[in-house]
């Protein structure tokens, strides 16, 4: 059971964004670089795995960092991805490599995710043991990879495979929404921590008992309980949340070592508004504090 | 992800070059189209916060009121960025001019592409208002841009066709469609000949006769001698040999521009909105609308005389006002229209029954004008010269013509309604009608006392299924328990709502 990690201080921002030759994106990489994820950089092609589609990240200044993300993308589940972070322009000096270091194999968009008991024969998720098709499609695709701390001056995201068209059908392009590389704070969850789905239904209910829903578009969140927090680490929360206040887009992931966690339990938010930010003493030392994740789409 | 997105495209000018540049947003979460789109891959910024309401409907039938599309304000939201340090939008104030521009709303899914997009409403914008963090634009339907005169020429005064100098600056005089008495426009002496003219210079079809005090004078083919007279039809003017005469009227088959003598209803409509003083074009005419009105043609007549100063609208109200249950629209999708409001018996284009599909079934008030009549009387055929000293050799259907200013066509008394509604029965008359014909005034007549003879509420109900396949004057079939719809009653669509609400429309129907 790992860590989660709360990514805020996004680096794209100052970044430079280019891809490799043979591919160009309309609307430009620019559009990656801001939320909403529904507006997307959109490749020309689709990559493969002798030449798969290369997003270059490249920063001013070498920043420590712990978590990258590709966000709101159109990627199937079968499809692949790869991040190299270099601490060079030239891209000699590879710093991390998303790679199995014994098999050279790249991962997935969804590692194997469901527990065998849970599958039933002949299901589509059968074979690969990830998400059921409906399942998948309800859900934004995202790809997180937290990493423990590296000093980029470049990151490489490679990625081929298959992509999908808002109907399911198949693309042939690639779509993304939103990119993230950025430090985290990392923290456990404690008791009374929460993850909700907010439905966005609107119900309303007529004479004679009936009841009419439009459905809406649901919208994850996550309440973030630490029970007891020291003095360095209410620093960091301070100061993180002085920063992000309730505009800024953050990126939440629950655990680590658990990227199938990473995807189901994991979104791209901002702290909801209307709560208390603060933290309560519970001692002289030591202090309590609860805080309360959004998902943000558009 | 089967939501409904809408999509806004703003056709903005760019103050930096003149150009005419396509903006688009749209309602969260935004939208992008395919690459087989066109355009393709481009992104709608899910900005819009609130889309425009929009309500269209037309009158009555006997109501007199106009064809109504009523359209609120489009609202975009512009809160401040922290990442670019900017409010995203406020290029739209400072780098384009809105006001003026066409907008389009269209209505997507989310899951399938841009080619399947429904219009939902064209409109044009006016001035943004801006607040801090919102821009409310709002906006008005093109029925507006009907308000612009009707008649653009005007005499110059220089003489001879121009007109005498106290006409300089006046308004031509028009006439369109088939008028059966007015008094033409005095030219002056013109190679030597008293001249006068109908139709502004442009051709008619021909001058039925010309009269004097209501006394015909005779028609000849070339020069006229004293009590004859000429007309040349490529120009509408009419020479009288003789004396001047004292109060000249004529019956007149009007304007025949291009070829065409036009005088029914539905090609005159068009033909004034497309040509007279274009405010659209042929292309933004629903000209099936016009075929089938014309299919039951009924000929009006509209004299304008020198100085005229009505619009556009004001014609094409009066034209189908002539007519029972005639309306004008321009509609929400940017095409304009014309028709009659049917009476229900056709065919139901959808069932609705209340805590079924729909909401409850609620009257409007409007008591005046329910009580049903025992009589109608159809005024028609109006003389536009007013009051004339009748010669003595006039005929007496000549003179009997030219003492009144309206023919009338009365229907039969209803002795069903004479009796039920005792004292409170109460005769109708219709005026203002462009009808000239005896026989088309007696076939509207009939039919305004038709649907008078009963009592034909107003009401107002909820549909919960967007209402997808009704349009103005459709005709639905509503259940509820009050009066008369117990098991089931027919109602026309008379004016609804088209903004999404939660995938409810609200319909305004007649009995």
């Amino acid at each position: 059971m790992g860590l989660g990690r709360f990514a805020d201080e996004n680096l794209l921002d100052g970044a430079v964004l280019t891809c490799d030759g043979g591919t160009t994106f309309s609307p430009s990489l620019s559009e990656a670089k801001t939320m909403p994820g529904t507006i997307a950089a959109r490749s020309s092609r689709l990559g493969t795995h002798d030449s798969p589609v290369k997003i270059i990240v490249t920063l001013d200044e070498r920043y420590p960092c712990t978590y990258a993300g590709l966000l709101y993308t159109n990627l199937r589940q079968s499809a692949n991805y790869r991040l190299q972070l270099y601490a060079d322009d030239a891209k000699t000096n590879l710093l991390l490599d998303t790679r199995d270091a014994d098999t050279g194999l790249d991962l997935k968009v969804v590692p194997g995710l469901t527990d065998p008991v849970n599958i039933r024969w002949g299901a589509s998720n059968l074979f690969r043991q990830d998400l059921s098709e409906n399942d998948f499609y309800s859900i934004p695709t995202h790809v997180h990879v937290p990493f423990d701390v590296e000093r980029p001056k470049v990151a490489v995201w490679s990625i081929y495979g298959s992509a999908y068209k808002p109907d399911r059908t198949e693309a042939n392009y690639y779509d993304i929404g939103f990119m993230f590389l950025s430090d985290s704070w990392e923290t456990e969850r404690d008791v009374e921590s929460e993850d909700n789905f907010d439905t966005g239904d609107t119900a309303q209910s007529l004479p004679g008992g009936f009841t009419t829903i439009e459905p809406g578009t649901g919208h994850r969140e996550a309440a973030i309980v630490r029970k007891s927090v020291a003095r360095s680490e209410r620093d960091e929360i301070t100061l993180m949340t002085r920063r992000t206040k309730n505009d800024k887009t953050v990126v939440w992931i629950p655990d680590v070592d658990d990227l199938p966690a990473c995807l189901l339990y994991g979104f791209v938010g901002r702290i909801k508004p209307s709560q208390n930010l603060g933290h309560r003493f519970f001692s002289t030392i030591y202090s309590s504090t609860t805080l309360v994740l959004r998902e943000y789409i558009a | 992800m089967t939501e409904l997105v809408r999509l806004v495209e703003m056709q903005a000018y760019r103050l930096s070059d003149g150009a005419s540049v396509t903006l688009r947003f749209s309602t969260k979460p935004g939208y992008m189209t395919w690459d087989t789109d066109t355009p393709s891959s481009t992104p709608y910024l899910p900005k819009v916060s609130s889309p425009a309401d929009v309500l269209v409907s037309i009158p009555s039938p006997g109501s007199r009121e106009a064809a109504k599309v009523d359209i609120g304000s489009v609202v975009l939201e512009n809160a401040f960025d922290r990442v670019t340090g900017t409010r995203p939008l406020n290029y739209l104030l400072t780098d384009y001019v809105l006001a003026g521009g066409r907008i389009t709303e269209k209505l997507v899914y989310r899951d399938q592409p841009y080619s399947t997009a429904a219009t939902v409403f064209v409109g044009t914008m006016e001035l943004p208002e801006p607040e801090r963090g919102v821009i409310s634009i709002p906006i008005r339907d093109r029925s507006l841009d009907f308000d612009i005169p009707l008649l653009t020429e005007t005499y110059t005064g220089t003489g001879g066709l121009n007109g005498s100098s106290d006409m300089t600056g006046k308004t031509k005089e028009r006439t369109l469609g088939w008028v059966a008495v007015l008094a033409p426009t005095y030219l002056g002496i013109i190679g030597g000949k008293h001249t006068y003219s109908v139709n502004g210079g442009h051709p008619i079809e021909d001058v039925v006769w010309f009269a004097d005090g209501a006394s015909r004078l005779t028609k000849v083919a070339g020069t006229p001698a004293a009590t004859q007279w000429s007309v040349d039809v490529s120009t509408g003017v009419i020479t009288v040999g003789g004396d001047r005469p004292g109060a000249p009227t004529c019956e007149v088959k009007g304007d025949k521009t291009g070829g065409t003598f036009r005088k029914y209803v539905g090609e005159l409509c068009k033909w004034a909105a497309t040509s007279l003083n274009p405010v659209i074009t042929t292309g933004e005419v629903d000209s099936t609308s016009v075929t089938t009105l014309d299919a039951t043609p009924r000929t009006i007549g509209r004299f304008y005389p020198m100085g005229s100063t009505e619009t556009l609208r004001s014609f094409l109200d009066e034209a189908v006002g002539s007519i029972w249950g005639g309306y004008w629209l321009m509609g929400v999708l940017g095409m304009f229209r014309v028709g009659r409001v049917p009476s229900t018996g056709g065919t139901v284009a959808a069932s609705y029954a209340q805590g079924t599909n729909a909401g409850q079934l609620t009257p409007l008030k409007d008591s005046r004008r329910l009580l049903p009549a025992k009589q109608v009387i159809w005024r028609y055929a109006k003389n536009y010269a007013g009051s004339v000293t009748i010669l003595t050799n006039a005929t007496e259907a000549d003179a009997k013509r030219h003492s009144v200013e309206w023919l009338e066509k009365q229907s039969s008394v209803n002795t069903a309604v004479a009796n039920a509604y005792r004292n409170s029965a109460r005769v109708e008359t219709i005026e203002g009608s462009l009808l000239v014909v005896d026989t088309d005034a007696a076939a509207e007549v009939a039919l305004a006392a038709t649907d008078l003879s009963t009592v034909k509420r107003l009401y107002s109900v909820t549909v919960w299924d967007a209402a997808p396949s009704i349009d103005l004057t459709s005709e639905i079939e509503m259940e509820d328990n009050i009066a008369g719809f117990e098991t089931g009653g027919r109602l026309i669509v008379l004016g609804r709502d088209i903004s999404d609400k939660a995938g409810h429309a609200t319909l305004t129907c007649k009995e």
